[in-house]
């Protein structure tokens, strides 16, 4: 298994990344995957400072067609990180193999979205992406830090239909 | 082990906040300020908390800075204890994940070297670096 945590995290790369999840998990790069980052030299140049010692690549959903299959076979281990859900559900729309399982980090609150939890806020695109996701079989946690209690999206989906 | 972290004023606290929110909830570490109470207060209360974080665990202390109150208080208590106590000062939040996030896998003595390389070596210069030979390797 070379692709060791799919990640929706609204920073991408930053201390709970490189300090908690590199240590419970494998990982000798980061694939970081969005349309937006992939346009923006700028965020490029932070996030390559952020990922310190690992290896960083960061693609668009055109490109990810390309790489995450390459780091899917790879005999290294690589983090799949992008910072919303309605990525992933692109990836998974072009056929790209993301793994079984989704982690969610950090979704900060936003116009138009409901906040869930002290990190989690959804809006209704958001909503389509994790239903589309978790109709295709793929696992989805909500898990800021490797120890935290894990909440499936059948739970945060229950929470987001009774919200206002 | 445990590790307790002192400061004049709030700054254990804070880079205890700091660590939670990085690295998450850990019950091994504590802080105490020195705080307008004064200094006979504070070692007091030192004295108080270090005899119960010693009950059954080393105790590694982290101070702000070598020469100040926190850091000589907690030096005589290190002399009377250096079996199991062990000293460092000018922590800084590095060298406090390294070694919060591996208190089980490490001794007092190999915490303390970790705390001081770490500590060390994460005070660095950044300057735009040059990423043009930057493909991953798959």
């Amino acid at each position: 298994m070379s692709i060791s945590l799919a990640r929706v995290d609204d920073r991408v790369i930053h201390g709970q990344t490189t300090t908690r999840w590199s240590k419970t998990r494998a990982v000798q790069g980061i694939l970081v995957v969005g349309d937006d980052i992939a346009s923006d030299d700028l965020r490029k140049k932070v996030l390559k400072a952020a990922a310190g010692n690992l290896k960083l690549g960061v693609y668009s959903v055109e490109q990810a067609k390309e790489s995450i299959p390459k780091g899917m076979s790879s005999d290294k281990s690589f983090f799949l990180i992008s910072n919303s859900p309605q990525t992933f559900a692109k990836m998974v729309e072009a056929g790209i193999d993301i793994g079984k399982t989704l982690n969610i980090g950090p979704m900060n609150t936003r116009e138009g979205a409901k906040v869930l939890g002290r990190t989690v806020a959804i809006d209704d695109k958001d909503y389509e992406a994790f239903e589309f996701l978790a109709n295709h079989g793929i696992d989805i946690q909500f898990q800021l830090l490797p120890d935290d209690e894990i909440k499936s999206w059948d739970v945060m989906k229950d929470k987001y239909n009774s919200a206002k | 082990m445990n590790i307790l972290l002192l400061s004049h004023g709030a700054f254990c606290e804070g880079l205890l906040d700091s660590y939670r929110m990085i690295a998450g909830k850990n019950d091994c570490i504590h802080a105490l300020a020195l705080d307008d109470d004064g200094i006979a207060t504070f070692a007091k209360r030192l004295q108080e908390k270090t005899s119960v974080l010693l009950k059954d665990a080393d105790l590694l202390i982290y101070t702000d800075i070598k020469g100040g109150t926190p850091f000589n208080e907690a030096y005589q208590l290190y002399l009377k204890n250096q079996e199991h106590i062990r000293l460092v000062a000018g922590m800084n939040l590095p060298m406090l994940i390294e070694t919060g996030l591996s208190l089980e896998n490490n001794t007092l003595q190999s915490a303390f070297e970790l705390a001081i390389a770490c500590g060390q070596s994460s005070v660095e210069g950044i300057i735009e670096e040059d990423d043009s030979e930057d493909e991953i390797d798959f």
